[in-house]
């Protein structure tokens, strides 16, 4: 059986590939770390229904999960790997942007404090006249 | 002439079969139904008569608990987590075993809504139409309620009232397209009485709107209504600005504020209004603004038929308004139909999507299968109808 | 007309007050009678035919009774007073006020218009331009395009004193001869009920759209120079303002323009 595997590209990151480990914990379960229930809702008293069903077992002597079954704890794993990635990128992106606001403020309020002086200083902002 | 026999069923079967997958807001439906392949609809505008055979109509709510919304993430994992087990039985109660012999196309719901949603449950349709080799159709998810409404109802050509958490329009047809009259101008009816019941703390379940209407049938004191504001504007409404209000009032109450003279005596201090007057002086005020701006699309498109759909349409005290404004008007009906249609459901998608199909407008690629949040529904080129 | 909204109507007029219908909207219903409230009969029964309109918001039983009264009382007094106060902007024609019961719904107007020659129906602009499109008549007839002018001039001013229309229909604009006789007509604004004050430009937007449709929509073969003369007489009052005016008027055809391209709804989220 070929394994599932996912390709992210966008303008800053050419090819980011994502794929399963099946001797990986981490892609052998249907409960995945990212896929869960908000932490706002289960304060709120959630009880959780909606967990996705365990995967099945072949019905013949092998132990081994369904071909199905195989296939979605695959998913769930390579969907915790993606929605890490994508939460790592956005964090990034909040980061540059903070950045860049603080510099425009900073840069701001340099003018404005320029401006004062020049003031300050009876400078030739504007003259009045007459 | 509209033909809706264009496309013939599948293996020269005497009828068409439709799944319905529909996930916009916080219910997960699927549905399935027959349609018979009928003469009359060689030749002109029966999409209201299709003689649907609804097959099975499984449908999960996700809820909340008191006091709280559904916020998108929760709610995509309910329909991601659902989807699979409402299909497989949506599919053993219609009795189909061979979805790919026996399905002529699949149905999902293309917006507006929530985008997370949405998308859950698209992703279960491309799925299933691979799987199978089914095609599949994008559907307007408030046309789907207009149709599945007017096939319930028979309603040939009526002014449509559409109110659900998501919405609140009144809609007529006219020339290939349905027609927004007049809308909401900030947030949807059924939106106003959910964030009401969460001031209340009333139960999510069966749904906020549902246990307002109980609350307000408990009403003892229905002479003294509490004022609120009225904001119709044209064929337009707000409903913002009541909310707010009739939220601080909630909150005085709960506080027991004694210097609200409108809930409490100015003497004595005894508490005047109960949480039922309120419920019941809310829906009376929205309800009675619903009804004005039904009417004024009704005189203006000189139509005597109304049909009430979407979440809100379940609510009785709104059909009877509504009702006896037809009657005043012109003694004509109200059309409205019950909790299994008026609620999101997969089967209205399945019947707007079939009758798409039937007209020969279904995906040709997948990446036509993209979901949107904002869809507005004169968007539609409605051909099934003349 | 439901027989209960007639039963309504005449116990509260009186067997002395008869009366004709004329239309009947959502929300109000229009007659014409020729008794006048209150002056004497003899001061106006010399007068042939004396007419006088009555408009009367009937009660709705759909809705509860606290809210019908305080509707029906806050919407005739503000149509009322919004005649009242339109009838004061030199230039702008609408009906005289005679009587408003605000409690019970009811104005008494001043009765605008006539019938127009060979069987053609009432003098609105509407009829008047279906009788120029009429075999034998030019449609663009000097006299057509000069009196679309001056219905432009009427909006124009409306608009200009900040006032909206809400429903504005080439029914609801009544041409009355200068003279009797006479080949000249002066346009009248008609009901006022989702009239308004407003200085946003969103809602005089719509009121231009809505009025470019309904030419649309009923004279489609001669609508694009009819919505021509109609924009050059409204730009002709904001022009008359001077910089100002010319600031505004742009602002207005921009939003007029952008209405029209979204075809009056905004977009929202579902």
């Amino acid at each position: 059986m070929s394994l599932p595997k996912a390709v992210y590209s966008s303008r800053d990151i050419e090819e980011k590939l994502f794929t399963v480990d099946p001797n990986n914990s981490r892609y052998q379960t249907t409960n995945g770390k990212t896929t869960g229930p908000s932490e706002w809702v289960l304060n709120a008293g959630q009880v959780d229904v909606d967990r996705p069903s365990d995967p099945r077992v072949k019905d013949d002597v092998s132990g081994e999960l369904t071909y199905l079954s195989k296939l979605r704890t695959n998913l769930t794993g390579l969907q915790d790997d993606i929605n890490e990635f994508l939460t790592d990128q956005m964090e990034l992106a909040k980061k540059k942007r903070i950045k860049n606001e603080k510099r425009e403020m900073q840069e701001q309020e340099k003018r404005i404090d320029d401006e004062i002086n020049e003031l300050l200083d009876g400078g030739d902002g504007e003259e009045e006249e007459d | 002439m509209v033909n809706l026999n264009a496309v013939p069923p599948k293996n020269g079967r005497d009828y068409y079969i439709a799944i319905g997958l529909e996930g916009s807001a916080n219910k997960l439906g699927v549905g399935i139904i027959k349609h018979p392949l009928l003469n009359k609809h060689d030749d002109g505008d029966y999409s209201h008569d299709c003689q649907v055979e609804i097959l099975s109509n499984i449908r999960d709510t996700y809820v909340t608990p008191p006091g709280e919304g559904f916020l998108p993430r929760d709610t995509a994992r309910h329909h991601r987590n659902w989807c699979v087990r409402l299909i497989k039985k949506a599919l053993e109660e219609a009795k189909i075993i061979h979805p790919t012999l026996d399905i002529d196309v699949i149905c999902f719901t293309k917006g507006p809504g929530m985008g997370a949603p949405l998308h859950s449950v698209v992703i279960a349709a491309r799925t299933c139409s691979l799987l199978w080799n089914v095609p599949l159709v994008g559907v307007n998810h408030c046309v789907g309620h207009i149709e599945m409404g007017r096939e319930i109802t028979k309603a040939k050509n009526p002014v449509v009232l559409y109110v659900s958490g998501g919405n609140t329009q009144v809609i007529a047809y006219s020339e290939k397209r349905y027609r927004i009259f007049g809308e909401t101008l900030d947030i949807a009816i059924g939106n106003c009485l959910d964030r009401f019941a969460r001031t209340l703390k009333i139960p999510n379940e069966p749904s906020p709107g549902y246990n307002i209407e109980q609350l307000a049938k408990q009403c003892s004191n229905k002479e003294n209504l509490v004022e609120l504001p009225y904001t119709v504007k044209g064929m337009d409404l707000s409903m913002s600005g009541i909310l707010a209000y009739i939220d601080s009032l909630a909150k005085d109450l709960f506080k027991e504020n004694k210097k609200n003279k409108i809930l409490f005596d100015k003497e004595s201090g005894e508490q005047k209004v109960t949480v039922e007057d309120l419920c019941y002086s809310l829906q009376e005020n929205l309800f009675a603004m619903l009804v004005e701006i039904t009417e004024r699309a009704m005189a203006h498109v000189n139509s005597d038929q109304v049909l009430i759909v979407g979440g809100v349409g379940c609510n009785v005290r709104l059909q009877e308004m509504m009702a006896q404004m037809c009657i005043d008007r012109s003694n004509s009906k109200v059309h409205a139909t019950d909790s299994r249609f008026c609620i999101d459901n997969g089967v209205m998608i399945a019947q707007a999507g079939l009758l798409q199909y039937r007209m020969n407008d279904v995906v040709k690629d997948l990446s036509e299968t993209v979901v949107t949040q904002k869809f507005r529904t004169d968007e539609v080129f409605v051909d099934w109808r003349e | 007309m439901s027989e209960q909204l007639v039963a309504q109507i005449s116990e509260y007029l009186t067997p002395n007050v008869p009366i004709q219908l004329v239309s009947q909207g959502a929300e109000a219903v229009v007659f014409t009678t020729n008794v006048h409230p209150y002056l004497p009969k003899e001061s106006y029964s010399g007068v042939e035919d004396a007419k006088f309109i009555i408009k009367y918001r009937p009660s709705k039983s759909y809705r509860h009774p606290s809210i019908d009264k305080s509707l029906t009382k806050r919407r005739t007094l503000g149509e009322a007073r919004l005649l009242g106060k339109l009838h004061q902007i030199e230039g702008l024609h609408v009906p005289h006020l005679i009587a408003c019961d605000a409690y019970n719904g009811c104005l008494w107007l001043e009765f605008l218009g006539e019938n127009l020659p060979n069987g053609m129906g009432f003098s609105n602009l509407k009829n008047f331009l279906w009788m120029y499109a009429k075999g034998g008549n030019d449609p663009y007839d000097p006299i057509v395009l000069e009196t679309l002018y001056k219905v432009g001039q009427e909006i124009g001013l409306l608009h200009w004193n900040d006032y909206c229309h809400g429903d504005l229909t080439s029914s609801n604009i009544i041409l009355v001869r200068e003279k009797p006789g006479s080949d000249t007509w002066v346009p009248h604004l008609i009901d006022f009920g989702l009239g308004s004050i407003s200085n946003m430009v969103e809602d005089k937007g719509v009121d231009l759209y809505v009025l470019e449709r309904a030419i649309l929509s009923t004279h489609s073969s001669y609508a694009e120079k009819y919505n021509e003369c109609l924009m050059n007489g409204f730009s002709s009052v904001y022009e008359n303002n001077g910089k100002l005016g010319q600031k505004k008027l742009k602002e207005v055809i921009n939003r007029f323009q952008e209405v029209r391209l979204r075809g009056r709804k905004r977009s929202m989220i579902g």
